[in-house]
């Protein structure tokens, strides 16, 4: 018995570890371009960055689909350069708070986007704005405030391609996406 | 004519050219075809036909370099062939056919300056048309002769050699070297202060126009410990400039005057 | 009587014999010249005996550096280099004294030459020489010692050593561009993170396009950059070691962090961090790991850029209602608007030799790259297109990098000089944005 005991242990240990590796916060694997290296500078080095386990939450679709029906939209939009909430904005997060509160065991997460015209550093901090202007309106409808989180993506996933008045104006929103899972 | 007379008349004179010096003779007789990186001038319309009959004031820094009365009547809008022949001081080759406009020049600049530069650049010369405006009123200026005798020639032998070229040839000869240096030089435009930057280059000339030394270095301004290799760069433009468009096509006949000058490059126009 | 006549025509003669200056002291001034292009001559590099090393021979290599060179020289906007096909390749014995006659009738005004051996020990020896063709002096010498992967960077610091001593400026050509590399439709564009020398070669990919990436930023002083990626749904920013590959994530904020850029001497990283929907510039110590507040407003501040004595910080705020261009001390304080005029002002960068900020200029829905001095004068528009913007200055501060879209949605690397002219695209495999230029190699 104790000649396993050190294997034992060591095994014990090691799994000990790896548990608190996969907490750690390193980026998900990516798959490296193989490209011949130069002397001086080598780049591409396969398996130097540790792979780690999804942690993002996943999105529920037929929740979703509830939860648009009930309010009438999981988007609401924005006027240029701004993250004030209009009539019809107010009306859809009313809506989406009362089916939140109706459903308290899901979680929702706001995106905010933009549209194309302005500098990519200033949009992600305006989506930003609209994803936290849904969530304070929907925070003082009564939502529990930790059961939302916010995410911008500035202008870099607008929901339609175009250079014009309406492609834009489609662009500068703020999604609810109900999701489950943890962070 | 007594000594006195003469005192005053000297002194008028002085005076004139130290006005005539000062003022700058380029900027009253530009006619050489410049290319356009000279110095511009200003130009004013003034309409298709000069009219103007006004007489210039008859004073002792008006007159020709006569001792004579006033000359005929000078209209300052319009070059003139009836002056007076030229004072004493000529080149040894045959004297400018358009000196006669050293005097009208210094008489042009009394009238309002806008207008007369302007007119002579822009006109071109049509004795007939002239001669229409005169007024025959008043008697033309007597001619002085000139003196031929011993005396005359050893006060002309007196004469510095430098002296014998016109302010009207320093211009012409300056336009030249001007408008042939010019195109070739190539600041460094966007290296740091060279906005601040000029250089003088002593140049010497062969007969044919071509360098006789490489171009020295006289001065520059502009340069600091920061900025020396910009410095450096920006002195060399300027010699690189002389050694690509030499040899320079320039009169012969004014050798002793461009055999050596000198250079100042500023970019101030292009920064 | 007579006495007097002789005292007339002396005293009349008097003026005349002070006549014009001497010729000696004639002065012509040169008040402007012409902005073209030094005719430079860059025939191949000879090589004593043809021998065969891992790059080619190096025939063929004398070839291509004086191709690389050429390149670099037109690529500047500064020289007219007249090289392949015009001359032929000189012998070893025409570097150190050449025959400048065929080099003056094809008016070239300098000519680089210098020949390539390889040495026993496997490296190769590259020399540098530049000749000013008119006087015929030499004008710089130098030599590099490389091995054969790495003959490109000694063609690039020949070129480095040609320019500087020509223009004055110091050089950028043995530096590398960090990019995104852009594909797909716009809803769905996958962005991947890339690096390249400064001529396009060696061109590689350094991450797989799974997570959306922004904003590279080369450090100063090593091979990492920040960039910003948002992996695990937690957009933030990251240091990544390109030698090692080693990534770390920086701060443990729980909101959004953007928008990284190194000091000067690399040891801290500005960047922007989200605060209930506001923004604030913090600096990161990459050694102690610790963060500083440095702005505070109730505004968006972002897009910070250290001067290169590392004394202020110029960055873009909201502040005053809508984004304009603001400059303060390196501790925070002190914060000026510099920018003013129409419309906004937005990704500022200033340059590495302190005396101009480049960024975007935004009037109506158009944006185009423009430079300041740091005092906010002397505002000058650079470029003229739909959207220009991310602008990133040359290690000598006298090239501008930046990102063009065009209305169909294609968006290409450019480079413009700083006075304006030399508009010219940086090809790319991809779609590309937001480059960033690293600093010269040393």
């Amino acid at each position: 018995m104790t000649q396993h005991a050190l294997p034992i242990l060591i095994l014990a240990s090691a799994l000990a570890l790896s548990a608190c590796a996969s907490k750690k916060d390193v980026l998900p694997a990516e798959s490296w371009q193989a490209a011949p290296a130069p002397a001086e500078a080598p780049i591409d080095q396969p398996g130097t960055v540790p792979p780690v386990e999804q942690v993002a939450p996943t999105t529920l679709s037929g929740m979703q689909a509830d939860m648009v029906a009930a309010a009438g939209a999981d988007i609401v939009y924005f006027p240029y350069d701004s993250y004030g909430l209009d009539e019809a904005a107010r009306a859809v997060l009313g809506g989406q708070a009362e089916w939140l509160v109706r459903n308290g065991s899901v979680r929702a997460n706001i995106e905010g986007h933009t549209d194309e015209r302005g500098t990519r550093e200033y949009n992600l901090a305006l989506g930003e704005r609209r994803a936290n202007a849904a969530k304070n309106f929907l925070a003082a409808q009564g939502v529990d405030p930790g059961r939302l989180s916010v995410i911008s993506f500035g202008k870099e996933r607008p929901a339609v391609e175009g250079a014009n008045e309406d492609a834009w104006a489609r662009n500068r929103r703020a999604v609810t996406i109900v999701v489950s899972g943890g962070r | 004519m007594t000594e006195r007379g003469a005192l005053l008349a000297a002194s008028g004179m002085h005076v004139a050219l130290v006005v005539v010096l000062s003022l700058g003779i380029s900027q009253v007789l530009p006619t050489l075809d410049v290319a356009p990186d000279v110095t511009p001038i200003e130009y004013m319309e003034i309409g298709p036909e000069p009219t103007a009959t006004k007489m210039p004031q008859s004073s002792m820094e008006a007159a020709p370099r006569d001792p004579g009365p006033p000359p005929a009547s000078m209209v300052p809008e319009t070059p003139m062939p009836q002056a007076p022949a030229p004072p004493v001081v000529t080149p040894v080759p045959a004297p400018d056919d358009r000196a006669p406009q050293d005097a009208i020049a210094e008489e042009a600049r009394r009238a309002p300056p806008p207008r007369a530069a302007p007119s002579r650049a822009k006109n071109s010369f049509d004795p007939g048309a002239m001669a229409a405006l005169i007024d025959k009123s008043i008697p033309d200026a007597p001619v002085r002769p000139r003196d031929t005798s011993a005396f005359a020639k050893s006060i002309e032998q007196a004469i510095p050699k430098g002296a014998r070229i016109s302010p009207r040839q320093v211009a012409t000869l300056e336009q030249a070297i001007r408008a042939q240096i010019a195109p070739c030089w190539n600041p460094p435009i966007g290296g740091a202060d060279v906005a601040e930057m000029t250089v003088v280059l002593k140049i010497r000339l062969n007969g044919d126009g071509s360098v006789a030394a490489p171009p020295e270095f006289v001065s520059q301004t502009g340069a600091s410990a920061g900025n020396q290799a910009y410095a450096r760069a920006f002195v060399e433009t300027a010699r690189r400039a002389v050694l690509r468009c030499t040899p320079l096509d320039l009169p012969a006949d004014l050798f002793a005057h461009w055999r050596e000058f000198e250079l100042n490059f500023d970019p101030r126009l292009m920064t | 009587m007579v006495k007097s006549r002789l005292m007339a025509l002396l005293l009349l003669a008097a003026p005349f014999a002070v006549g014009v200056p001497a010729a000696a002291q004639l002065r012509v001034d040169i008040t402007s010249g012409t902005q073209a292009p030094m005719p430079i001559a860059v025939p191949a590099f000879p090589t004593g005996a043809s021998a065969p090393t891992p790059a080619g021979t190096t025939v063929e290599l004398g070839r291509q550096v004086a191709g690389i060179i050429s390149g670099n020289l037109q690529g500047s906007g500064l020289f007219r280099p007249l090289g392949a096909g015009v001359f032929p390749v000189p012998g070893v014995a025409d570097v150190q004294r050449p025959q400048f006659g065929a080099f003056r009738s094809a008016a070239a005004q300098a000519l680089v030459t210098g020949f390539v051996t390889a040495n026993p020990n496997g490296t190769l020896t590259i020399g540098c020489y530049l000749y000013d063709v008119f006087s015929e002096e030499e004008l710089m010498r130098q030599g590099f010692t490389v091995t054969p992967a790495g003959w490109r960077r000694a063609a690039h610091k020949c070129s480095d050593a040609v320019y500087s001593r020509l223009t004055g400026e110091s050089g950028y050509f043995d530096s590398r561009i960090v990019y995104v590399a852009e594909s797909g439709p716009r809803t769905k564009r996958v962005k991947r993170l890339a690096i390249m020398d400064q001529d396009g070669a060696n061109h590689r990919f350094l991450t797989s396009g799974q997570s959306l990436v922004l904003m590279p930023r080369f450090s100063p002083v090593n091979e990492t950059i920040s960039y910003m990626s948002f992996a695990n749904d937690r957009p933030r920013v990251w240091l990544y070691n390109i030698g090692t590959g080693q990534q770390e994530a920086v701060g443990t904020f729980d909101s959004m962090s953007f928008a990284g850029r190194f000091s000067p001497d690399g040891r801290t990283l500005l960047m922007s961090v989200t605060r209930s929907g506001n923004a604030d510039i913090y600096a990161y110590d990459v050694g102690s790991r610790r963060s500083t507040r440095l702005s505070s407003s109730n505004a968006i501040d972002t897009s910070p850029s250290f001067s290169p004595d590392g004394r202020q910080i110029v960055f873009e705020s909201d502040r005053g209602g809508a984004q304009q261009l603001y400059v303060m001390n390196a501790d925070g304080s002190g914060a000026q608007r510099i920018s003013f005029g129409d419309g906004r002002a937005g990704s500022p960068v200033w340059s590495p030799r302190g005396d101009l900020i480049a960024f975007t200029r935004m009037v109506g829905g158009q944006f185009r790259i423009a430079v300041i001095r740091p005092d906010g004068s002397g505002e000058r528009l650079l470029t003229d297109s739909w959207q220009d913007e991310g602008p990133s200055w040359s290690p000598n501060g006298r090239v501008i990098l930046f990102s063009r879209t065009e209305r169909n949605g294609r968006t290409t690397l450019r480079s413009i000089d700083l006075t304006g002219r030399n508009d010219r695209r940086i090809p790319t495999p991809l779609d590309a944005s937001d480059p960033a230029w690293g600093p010269l190699l040393r």
